[in-house]
Protein backbone atom coordinates (compact mmCIF):
# COMPACT_ATOMS: atom_id res chain seq x y z
CA UNK A 1 0.00 0.00 0.00
CA UNK A 2 2.85 2.28 0.98
CA UNK A 3 4.72 1.58 -2.35
CA UNK A 4 0.79 2.69 -4.05
CA UNK A 5 0.85 5.97 -2.64
CA UNK A 6 4.68 6.60 -3.35
CA UNK A 7 3.80 5.53 -7.14
CA UNK A 8 0.72 8.10 -6.94
CA UNK A 9 2.78 11.17 -5.89
CA UNK A 10 5.73 10.37 -8.38
CA UNK A 11 3.23 10.54 -10.31
CA UNK A 12 1.61 13.61 -9.72
CA UNK A 13 4.67 15.30 -9.09
CA UNK A 14 6.14 14.10 -12.75
CA UNK A 15 2.39 15.79 -13.87
CA UNK A 16 2.92 18.96 -12.11
CA UNK A 17 6.44 18.85 -13.01
CA UNK A 18 5.46 18.95 -16.76
CA UNK A 19 2.82 21.18 -16.84
CA UNK A 20 5.07 24.32 -15.29
CA UNK A 21 7.56 23.34 -17.95
CA UNK A 22 5.01 23.93 -21.17
CA UNK A 23 4.96 26.99 -22.55
CA UNK A 24 1.49 28.34 -22.00
CA UNK A 25 -0.35 29.62 -25.23
CA UNK A 26 -2.23 32.59 -25.04
CA UNK A 27 -4.23 34.55 -27.45
CA UNK A 28 -3.11 38.04 -28.35
CA UNK A 29 -5.10 41.07 -27.41
CA UNK A 30 -5.21 42.91 -30.86
CA UNK A 31 -6.79 46.19 -29.14
CA UNK A 32 -3.80 46.69 -26.86
CA UNK A 33 -1.23 44.26 -27.21
CA UNK A 34 1.74 45.35 -25.62
CA UNK A 35 3.85 42.55 -26.53
CA UNK A 36 7.68 43.07 -27.29
CA UNK A 37 8.45 44.31 -31.29
CA UNK A 38 9.87 41.74 -33.50
CA UNK A 39 12.30 42.24 -36.21
CA UNK A 40 10.47 40.78 -38.73
CA UNK A 41 7.07 42.58 -40.15
CA UNK A 42 3.66 42.02 -37.71
CA UNK A 43 0.23 43.14 -37.85
CA UNK A 44 0.33 45.81 -36.09
CA UNK A 45 2.89 47.49 -38.80
CA UNK A 46 0.41 46.48 -41.45
CA UNK A 47 -2.48 48.23 -38.78
CA UNK A 48 0.04 51.30 -38.88
CA UNK A 49 1.11 51.25 -42.44
CA UNK A 50 -3.09 51.12 -43.59
CA UNK A 51 -4.41 53.59 -40.89
CA UNK A 52 -1.62 56.24 -42.04
CA UNK A 53 -2.40 55.18 -45.89
CA UNK A 54 -5.98 55.69 -45.50
CA UNK A 55 -5.86 58.91 -43.59
CA UNK A 56 -3.65 60.73 -45.86
CA UNK A 57 -5.75 59.73 -48.82
CA UNK A 58 -9.07 60.89 -47.18
CA UNK A 59 -7.13 63.93 -46.54
CA UNK A 60 -6.00 64.50 -49.66
CA UNK A 61 -9.39 64.56 -51.53
CA UNK A 62 -8.11 62.47 -53.89
CA UNK A 63 -11.20 60.21 -53.64
CA UNK A 64 -13.85 63.45 -53.45
CA UNK A 65 -15.75 62.84 -56.69
CA UNK A 66 -17.79 66.05 -57.96
CA UNK A 67 -20.77 64.68 -58.14
CA UNK A 68 -20.30 63.28 -55.10
CA UNK A 69 -20.69 59.31 -56.21
CA UNK A 70 -18.15 56.90 -55.74
CA UNK A 71 -14.72 55.74 -57.77
CA UNK A 72 -14.75 52.23 -58.93
CA UNK A 73 -11.15 51.27 -57.68
CA UNK A 74 -8.75 48.46 -59.28
CA UNK A 75 -6.04 46.83 -57.32
CA UNK A 76 -2.77 46.60 -59.41
CA UNK A 77 0.17 44.89 -58.82
CA UNK A 78 1.52 45.70 -55.20
CA UNK A 79 5.15 43.88 -54.65
CA UNK A 80 6.73 42.70 -51.51
CA UNK A 81 10.31 43.59 -51.96
CA UNK A 82 10.79 42.39 -48.34
CA UNK A 83 13.19 39.12 -47.31
CA UNK A 84 10.16 38.07 -46.06
CA UNK A 85 7.26 35.84 -47.43
CA UNK A 86 4.15 37.91 -46.88
CA UNK A 87 1.38 38.41 -48.72
CA UNK A 88 0.45 41.99 -49.88
CA UNK A 89 -2.84 41.50 -49.22
CA UNK A 90 -1.92 42.03 -45.86
CA UNK A 91 -1.99 45.70 -46.35
CA UNK A 92 -4.16 46.57 -49.10
CA UNK A 93 -7.37 44.49 -47.42
CA UNK A 94 -7.26 46.80 -45.05
CA UNK A 95 -6.90 49.63 -47.33
CA UNK A 96 -9.45 48.44 -49.03
CA UNK A 97 -12.08 47.65 -46.31
CA UNK A 98 -11.65 51.58 -44.72
CA UNK A 99 -12.69 52.69 -48.69
CA UNK A 100 -15.59 51.19 -48.98
CA UNK A 101 -16.50 51.91 -45.38
CA UNK A 102 -15.84 55.72 -46.14
CA UNK A 103 -18.27 55.39 -48.90
CA UNK A 104 -15.95 57.15 -51.52
CA UNK A 105 -14.82 54.24 -53.47
CA UNK A 106 -15.80 50.84 -54.37
CA UNK A 107 -13.13 48.03 -55.51
CA UNK A 108 -13.72 46.32 -58.84
CA UNK A 109 -12.80 42.34 -58.31
CA UNK A 110 -13.51 41.96 -62.49
CA UNK A 111 -9.71 43.68 -62.88
CA UNK A 112 -6.40 43.97 -61.55
CA UNK A 113 -2.88 43.77 -62.41
CA UNK A 114 -2.63 39.87 -62.15
CA UNK A 115 -6.45 38.68 -63.33
CA UNK A 116 -9.63 39.35 -62.41
CA UNK A 117 -9.89 38.61 -58.37
CA UNK A 118 -13.37 36.73 -58.63
CA UNK A 119 -13.25 35.28 -62.32
CA UNK A 120 -17.26 34.41 -61.56
CA UNK A 121 -17.89 37.89 -62.78
CA UNK A 122 -16.48 36.28 -66.26
CA UNK A 123 -17.48 32.65 -66.02
CA UNK A 124 -20.91 33.84 -65.12
CA UNK A 125 -21.61 34.91 -68.67
CA UNK A 126 -20.62 31.85 -70.49
CA UNK A 127 -23.46 30.67 -69.22
CA UNK A 128 -25.26 32.93 -72.60
CA UNK A 129 -26.27 31.26 -74.95
CA UNK A 130 -26.75 27.91 -72.82
CA UNK A 131 -29.92 26.76 -72.81
CA UNK A 132 -30.09 25.13 -69.18
CA UNK A 133 -30.31 28.52 -68.24
CA UNK A 134 -33.05 30.75 -67.88
CA UNK A 135 -31.22 33.64 -70.54
CA UNK A 136 -33.05 36.10 -68.10
CA UNK A 137 -31.04 35.97 -65.44
CA UNK A 138 -27.99 36.29 -67.69
CA UNK A 139 -26.08 38.87 -67.22
CA UNK A 140 -26.57 41.33 -70.49
CA UNK A 141 -23.39 42.83 -72.62
CA UNK A 142 -21.75 45.77 -71.78
CA UNK A 143 -22.86 45.68 -67.90
CA UNK A 144 -19.38 45.34 -66.18
CA UNK A 145 -18.25 48.97 -64.91
CA UNK A 146 -14.15 49.98 -66.02
CA UNK A 147 -12.09 50.94 -62.98
CA UNK A 148 -11.45 54.69 -62.75
CA UNK A 149 -8.37 54.70 -60.46
CA UNK A 150 -5.93 52.26 -59.64
CA UNK A 151 -3.80 51.64 -56.67
CA UNK A 152 -0.63 50.13 -56.36
CA UNK A 153 2.36 49.77 -54.62
CA UNK A 154 5.69 48.52 -53.20
CA UNK A 155 6.74 47.51 -49.46
CA UNK A 156 10.62 47.93 -49.31
CA UNK A 157 12.95 46.50 -46.93
CA UNK A 158 16.26 47.57 -46.22
CA UNK A 159 19.05 46.36 -43.83
CA UNK A 160 21.43 48.16 -42.08
CA UNK A 161 24.68 46.71 -39.89
CA UNK A 162 25.38 49.05 -36.89
CA UNK A 163 28.99 49.16 -35.37
CA UNK A 164 28.00 47.58 -32.37
CA UNK A 165 27.06 45.02 -33.99
CA UNK A 166 22.95 45.65 -33.89
CA UNK A 167 20.68 45.40 -37.13
CA UNK A 168 18.81 48.17 -38.48
CA UNK A 169 15.83 46.92 -40.67
CA UNK A 170 13.82 49.57 -42.39
CA UNK A 171 10.14 49.09 -43.74
CA UNK A 172 9.03 51.25 -46.75
CA UNK A 173 5.46 51.17 -47.46
CA UNK A 174 4.83 53.04 -50.55
CA UNK A 175 1.87 53.31 -52.68
CA UNK A 176 0.18 55.22 -55.62
CA UNK A 177 -3.38 55.85 -56.52
CA UNK A 178 -3.27 56.43 -60.44
CA UNK A 179 -6.31 58.16 -62.59
CA UNK A 180 -6.46 55.76 -65.39
CA UNK A 181 -7.84 58.49 -67.77
CA UNK A 182 -4.66 60.35 -67.52
CA UNK A 183 -1.85 58.20 -65.94
CA UNK A 184 -1.59 60.65 -63.62
CA UNK A 185 -0.94 59.52 -59.71
CA UNK A 186 -3.40 61.83 -57.69
CA UNK A 187 -2.13 60.61 -54.11
CA UNK A 188 1.16 58.92 -53.03
CA UNK A 189 1.98 57.95 -49.69
CA UNK A 190 5.00 56.59 -47.68
CA UNK A 191 5.08 54.53 -44.12
CA UNK A 192 8.63 53.97 -43.06
CA UNK A 193 8.66 51.85 -40.13
CA UNK A 194 12.08 51.13 -38.31
CA UNK A 195 13.64 48.62 -36.00
CA UNK A 196 16.75 47.47 -34.54
CA UNK A 197 17.80 44.40 -32.53
CA UNK A 198 19.78 41.91 -32.10
CA UNK A 199 22.18 41.08 -34.99
CA UNK A 200 21.61 37.77 -34.68
CA UNK A 201 17.87 38.14 -35.56
CA UNK A 202 16.40 36.86 -38.40
CA UNK A 203 14.20 39.24 -40.22
CA UNK A 204 12.89 37.14 -43.01
CA UNK B 1 -31.82 82.81 -2.17
CA UNK B 2 -34.73 80.35 -3.97
CA UNK B 3 -34.45 82.29 -7.15
CA UNK B 4 -30.44 81.78 -7.09
CA UNK B 5 -30.94 78.15 -7.01
CA UNK B 6 -33.00 77.80 -9.43
CA UNK B 7 -31.37 79.98 -11.32
CA UNK B 8 -28.53 77.78 -10.82
CA UNK B 9 -30.38 74.52 -11.43
CA UNK B 10 -31.54 75.78 -14.76
CA UNK B 11 -28.27 76.42 -16.28
CA UNK B 12 -26.57 73.13 -14.59
CA UNK B 13 -30.14 71.38 -17.16
CA UNK B 14 -28.54 73.76 -20.07
CA UNK B 15 -25.58 72.34 -20.09
CA UNK B 16 -26.28 69.09 -19.23
CA UNK B 17 -28.75 69.07 -22.30
CA UNK B 18 -26.06 70.73 -24.35
CA UNK B 19 -23.74 67.38 -23.52
CA UNK B 20 -26.46 63.93 -24.45
CA UNK B 21 -26.45 65.99 -27.92
CA UNK B 22 -23.04 66.04 -28.67
CA UNK B 23 -21.20 63.94 -26.95
CA UNK B 24 -17.72 63.93 -28.45
CA UNK B 25 -15.12 64.56 -26.52
CA UNK B 26 -10.95 64.37 -26.01
CA UNK B 27 -9.27 63.25 -23.24
CA UNK B 28 -6.26 61.76 -21.23
CA UNK B 29 -6.58 58.58 -19.90
CA UNK B 30 -3.51 57.35 -18.35
CA UNK B 31 -3.37 58.64 -14.48
CA UNK B 32 0.31 58.74 -14.76
CA UNK B 33 -0.07 61.06 -17.74
CA UNK B 34 -1.85 63.77 -15.97
CA UNK B 35 -0.37 67.19 -15.71
CA UNK B 36 1.99 66.17 -17.85
CA UNK B 37 0.09 66.06 -21.13
CA UNK B 38 -2.75 68.39 -21.17
CA UNK B 39 -5.15 69.01 -24.06
CA UNK B 40 -5.28 72.41 -24.32
CA UNK B 41 -8.31 72.75 -27.87
CA UNK B 42 -9.95 71.02 -29.97
CA UNK B 43 -11.10 72.17 -33.68
CA UNK B 44 -13.69 70.43 -35.32
CA UNK B 45 -14.76 71.28 -39.15
CA UNK B 46 -16.85 69.45 -42.06
CA UNK B 47 -14.83 68.96 -45.09
CA UNK B 48 -17.01 70.85 -47.80
CA UNK B 49 -15.53 68.36 -50.83
CA UNK B 50 -15.91 65.13 -48.83
CA UNK B 51 -18.01 66.25 -46.25
CA UNK B 52 -15.77 64.26 -43.61
CA UNK B 53 -15.23 65.49 -40.16
CA UNK B 54 -12.01 66.66 -39.68
CA UNK B 55 -10.11 66.74 -35.97
CA UNK B 56 -7.23 68.42 -34.78
CA UNK B 57 -6.52 68.23 -30.77
CA UNK B 58 -3.38 70.38 -29.57
CA UNK B 59 -2.34 69.67 -26.25
CA UNK B 60 1.14 70.96 -24.38
CA UNK B 61 4.07 68.68 -22.97
CA UNK B 62 4.51 70.59 -19.75
CA UNK B 63 7.73 67.97 -19.18
CA UNK B 64 11.46 67.88 -19.48
CA UNK B 65 10.86 64.78 -21.77
CA UNK B 66 10.29 63.41 -24.86
CA UNK B 67 7.51 61.01 -24.73
CA UNK B 68 5.98 58.39 -27.11
CA UNK B 69 2.00 58.53 -26.20
CA UNK B 70 -0.53 56.92 -28.12
CA UNK B 71 -4.28 57.35 -28.88
CA UNK B 72 -7.06 56.07 -30.45
CA UNK B 73 -10.34 57.46 -31.56
CA UNK B 74 -14.17 55.80 -31.74
CA UNK B 75 -16.55 57.57 -33.92
CA UNK B 76 -20.47 57.62 -33.65
CA UNK B 77 -23.11 58.27 -36.18
CA UNK B 78 -25.80 60.85 -35.16
CA UNK B 79 -27.94 58.34 -33.39
CA UNK B 80 -24.69 57.42 -31.02
CA UNK B 81 -24.10 54.15 -32.74
CA UNK B 82 -20.88 53.04 -33.14
CA UNK B 83 -18.99 52.79 -36.18
CA UNK B 84 -15.96 50.45 -37.23
CA UNK B 85 -12.93 51.91 -38.15
CA UNK B 86 -9.27 51.56 -38.29
CA UNK B 87 -8.59 54.45 -35.88
CA UNK B 88 -10.36 52.32 -33.18
CA UNK B 89 -6.60 50.32 -32.90
CA UNK B 90 -3.84 52.44 -31.08
CA UNK B 91 -2.08 54.63 -33.03
CA UNK B 92 2.26 55.93 -31.70
CA UNK B 93 2.44 59.89 -31.16
CA UNK B 94 5.37 61.39 -30.69
CA UNK B 95 5.02 63.92 -27.71
CA UNK B 96 8.58 66.58 -27.84
CA UNK B 97 9.62 68.05 -24.32
CA UNK B 98 7.83 71.53 -23.48
CA UNK B 99 6.11 71.74 -26.43
CA UNK B 100 2.75 71.46 -28.34
CA UNK B 101 1.67 68.18 -29.72
CA UNK B 102 -1.10 67.73 -32.70
CA UNK B 103 -3.16 65.17 -33.88
CA UNK B 104 -5.04 65.54 -36.59
CA UNK B 105 -8.13 62.97 -37.76
CA UNK B 106 -10.29 62.55 -40.61
CA UNK B 107 -13.58 60.93 -40.42
CA UNK B 108 -14.50 57.31 -41.18
CA UNK B 109 -17.39 58.21 -43.54
CA UNK B 110 -20.02 60.67 -43.35
CA UNK B 111 -21.91 59.17 -41.15
CA UNK B 112 -19.21 59.70 -38.64
CA UNK B 113 -20.52 62.55 -36.36
CA UNK B 114 -18.94 62.07 -32.90
CA UNK B 115 -16.20 60.83 -31.42
CA UNK B 116 -14.14 59.82 -28.27
CA UNK B 117 -10.66 59.94 -29.01
CA UNK B 118 -8.23 58.48 -25.76
CA UNK B 119 -4.74 59.01 -25.11
CA UNK B 120 -2.60 56.59 -23.13
CA UNK B 121 0.86 55.89 -22.35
Amino acid sequence: MKNMTKITLSALLAAGLMTGCADKTERIDMHNDKGDQVMGLDYRDFDQAASEAIQSMLKSGALDKKDGSRYVLAISRVTNDTMQHIDTDQLIKKIRVELLKSGKVVVTTAVSANGAEDKMSMDARKLRENDEFNQNTVQKKGTLVAPDMSLSGKILQRNVAMDDGKQQVEYYFMLSLTEIKTGLAWWEGETVIGKRGSGKSVSW
Amino acid sequence: MIKKWLLVLSVTLLFTGCATHNSSYAKVVDNTLSGDITITDIKERVNSDSGLKQLQITGDNETDKYMKVRYRVEWYDKDGFKLDAIGEKWSELPVYKNATFTISIIAPSKAATDYHLYIDR
